[in-house]
């Protein structure tokens, strides 16, 4: 199923995806940040160069060849940023060697377009090299779809809420598709039942072309169909739904503030004359005054905390979403579908079982929370101190990167678990073994013997800072 | 004789694990698991192509322990009163007398047994799920401890008869040995190079001991939360999509005593889910059918079953 293509036909396919996104982004910060002066064809260079200058270093030794791509980066901007920002004919005078690093440098008026050229530079070699150092199958393919799709959407919706007019979004969209409908053919292509061997061979390509046109087609539809005008009606409906539940929101504080006896009010004898006149501010509250550069960097953290969370968070779906799809593709590798009378049914049973379990885990949760004892309670305390600590291993070892599957016995996953931190061996065994005694044996373990284990369990977390050991994670973990 | 101990049976598993090993080259695992079926009093099914060993490992096994042995060869025209044993006329006393047939021994080998008719293998339903046999009315106990050893070929098809689910069931487990290694073949041709080793094979385990330490291994303890986890695994057999019948109560029940007995022979007094986990195989491979779809895809119960085990989460925090 994931086939591995060869080097360059992969790292057209990727490559061709990624530039396509690269491209997109590079015109819009043209538009916006370099007032037309970004060279992005030439920037767009750094893809391939770096591509092949890793690929031609690969008879070195690793550090030498890290070495070798960041020098090539480093060259690739400096180069880029003096023959690009400076007209061929300024080169003979002496002031162009010292023009560019000082622009590089220049805190003012920054960023210009100097520094949003090496920039740029930097990011495509960049790329370039990760495209150089990866295998492309059918499930980097599907990543790298998955990657650069949010990402055209992003900078289309930035160029709608900008009013920026990007070049050839339609072009750039269709490339797009048309980079990842050919890999994905690529990469099927080998399977023994795909359409390059299959019966079907004789006409893969008019399906590939009806595929792409069907893409292409869907995707004018939407170009014509969605204007700015949909965009504005979109966002006012949104926005409007927002401001309902801001509305709602507001209302329901309001009706319990009003639950709230109101204070008593209280008398003042009414004095005569203007009173007493103000107080000068004193210099400790202007020192305790938060000045208003910090508010505003506050303010720009805070934001970009919240955006990063966001698109975390999409990100993790989106993620989700594709493995799953992976998933069921692998699954369906070789089978033969025939309809199952009662599957659909069947899944959405298995759905709500499912959503039903997590409920009643929160449920649970709530009533521990709300001081109700869980049967682990029960227990006498050293035993489920024991418990307890070997939850808190699972939970660090899963924030590592080494979660335990459901169907794991404890001793299976202290066998992976040695596998990672193979050094904490003899520490790991220790509390798997007493809580195996604890959980299934009925053993109660004395006060010594916790803390024992207390004292062997921060050894192990010690131990893992020190190793700075990262956990190697499987393509199946990853999935 | 003093009360025995965990300690107890570890050191009997390793007198017969090292009895047998004399005459059985390898094949440990098989070997441990037969003592388990020992402990749990249950009968054994081996299952393997001619020449693999069953029958030695059988005999091997019965003339480990001080008990009574007999054997019974299947063919299709054994009859069930050749098994049960039946009432003659003695005409010196002029009375009926009962003469016991070969079922009524300690350890009872049934060599090839799906080349027996369908009535003469019924007739050993009673006594292996039982422990006795009723012959016209009257109804004998077999002798404690009675474990039944069968043997069949899969490959030869041509005049047997295969077994009855009902009958499968009443097995605790099913062993199949495979090929021997390089290594342990060369080991065969190198220990009966001269003679026999099955012939020096002296008894290391009398019925007594063998009752006493069948005692100890069911009262290891086993928590609730794995025997959960063995309802669940069998519960799960009977609702997979590629099994048409799965495992029974029955089965459920001897995944549990055998996981005790694997647990008191590794020393320990409480059954851990591994222990379940590394007996489900042995114990239901052969107590559940997979439909026509699974054997078209050349899947296995094995390979099923497995499955079922990497599904099924286990007990634990």
């Amino acid at each position: 199923m994931n086939q591995i293509l060869p080097r360059g036909t992969g790292a057209l396919f990727a490559g061709g995806m990624e530039a396509c996104w690269m491209v997109g982004g590079l015109r819009l910060l043209e538009t916006r940040a370099a007032a037309g002066a970004l060279p992005v064809p030439w920037v767009m260079i750094g893809l391939p160069l770096a591509f092949t200058l890793w690929r031609l270093t690969r008879a070195l030794s690793p550090f030498l060849r890290l070495a070798a791509g960041l020098a090539g980066g480093v060259v690739w901007a400096l180069v880029l940023i003096t023959f690009c920002a400076f007209p061929v004919d300024a080169l003979p005078e002496p002031a162009w060697v010292a023009g560019p690093a000082g622009r590089l440098f220049q805190r003012q008026g920054a960023p210009n377009p100097i520094q949003l050229t090496a920039l740029a530079a930097v990011a495509t070699w960049v790329g370039g090299l990760r495209l150089a150092t990866m295998r492309v199958g059918f499930d980097r393919l599907l990543s790298e779809f998955q990657f650069g799709l949010p990402i055209l959407l992003f900078i289309f919706f930035c160029a709608a809420q900008w009013d920026a007019v990007l070049p050839a979004p339609g072009t750039v969209v269709f490339a797009f598709f048309t980079f990842f409908l050919l890999g994905m053919a690529a990469a099927r292509g080998g399977d023994a039942g795909g359409w390059l061997r299959g019966r079907m061979r004789a006409r893969w390509l008019a399906a590939l072309v009806f595929n792409t046109a069907l893409v292409l087609g869907v995707g004018l539809m939407l170009t014509a169909a969605v204007t700015p005008e949909a965009l504005k009606l979109a966002l006012g409906c949104l926005q409007a739904l927002w401001d309902t539940m801001v509305e709602w929101v507001v209302w329901f504080i309001a009706f319990l503030a009003r639950l709230i006896p109101a204070p008593e009010m209280k008398t003042y004898p009414m004095g005569g004359g203007a009173g007493p006149a103000p107080q000068a501010p004193s210099a400790i509250a202007d020192i305790m005054q938060i000045p208003d550069y910090v508010r505003r960097v506050a303010a720009f953290i805070v934001a970009a905390f919240w955006i990063v969370l966001f698109g975390v968070c999409l990100w993790r779906m989106a993620s989700q979403i594709a493995a799953w799809l992976r998933r069921q593709m692998n699954d369906l590798d070789g089978a033969e579908v025939e309809t199952l009378r009662g599957a659909f049914r069947q899944d959405v049973r298995r759905l709500l079982i499912r959503v039903l379990r997590r409920l009643r885990g929160w449920i649970t949760w709530l009533g521990y929370a709300l001081g109700r004892r869980p049967m682990t309670d029960l227990l006498p305390a050293e035993a489920a101190a024991v418990r307890r600590l070997y939850r808190r291993l699972l939970a660090w070892s899963a924030a590592g990167g080494c979660p335990r599957a459901r169907h794991q016995t404890p001793h299976e996953f202290l066998g992976r678990l040695c596998d990672r931190l193979p050094e904490a061996r003899t520490k790991l065994t220790l509390i798997t073994e007493h809580y195996a005694g604890v959980r299934y044996g009925g053993r109660r373990p004395d006060a010594d013997l916790v803390k024992l284990l207390e004292s062997t369990w921060q050894d192990v977390r010690h131990m893992r800072k020190r190793s700075g050991i990262q956990p190697k994670r499987t393509i199946q973990e990853r999935e | 004789m003093h009360a025995p101990r965990p300690l107890d049976i570890q050191t009997a598993a390793e007198r017969f694990t090292s009895n047998v090993g004399r005459v059985i080259v390898g094949r440990s695992e098989s070997v441990e698991l037969i003592f388990i079926a020992l402990l749990c009093e249950g009968h054994v099914l081996i299952e393997d192509v001619p020449g693999m060993g069953k029958t030695l490992l059988a005999r091997a096994t019965a003339r480990s322990l001080d008990g009574s042995f007999k054997r019974i060869q299947c063919t299709p025209d054994l009859l069930p009163s050749d098994v049960v044993g039946l009432h003659f006329f003695n005409q010196k006393l002029s009375e009926f007398e009962f003469r016991p047939g070969p079922v009524m021994a300690n350890v009872v080998l049934v060599d090839e047994i799906n080349r027996a008719m369908p009535r003469t293998q019924s007739c050993l339903l009673e006594s292996m799920q039982e422990r006795q046999v009723t012959v016209d009315l009257k109804t004998v106990c077999l002798p404690r401890p009675f474990i039944l050893m069968a043997t069949q070929n899969p490959i030869e098809l041509e005049g047997t008869f295969p077994l009855p689910e009902a009958q499968l069931d009443r097995f605790l487990l099913k062993l199949r040995l495979g090929y021997p290694t390089p290594q342990d073949e060369f080991g065969v041709l190198d220990r009966y190079q001269q003679d026999n080793p099955m012939d020096r094979l002296e008894s290391v385990i009398g019925t007594a001991e063998l009752l006493a330490l069948q005692a100890l291994a069911r009262g290891t303890l086993i928590a609730e939360p794995v025997r959960r986890y063995i309802v669940a695994v069998t519960r799960a057999t009977r609702e997979h999509p590629d099994i048409r019948l799965g495992g029974s109560t029955r089965s459920a029940l001897g995944l549990q005593s055998a996981s005790q007995a694997l647990a008191t022979c590794r020393g320990r007094d409480y059954v851990l889910p591994d222990d379940v986990k590394s007996l489900a195989v042995p114990v239901l491979s052969h107590r559940i059918i997979l439909k026509t779809e699974a054997r078209l895809k050349e899947r296995t119960e094995e390979d099923i079953l497995r499955e079922i085990l990497d599904s099924v989460p286990v007990p634990t925090e």
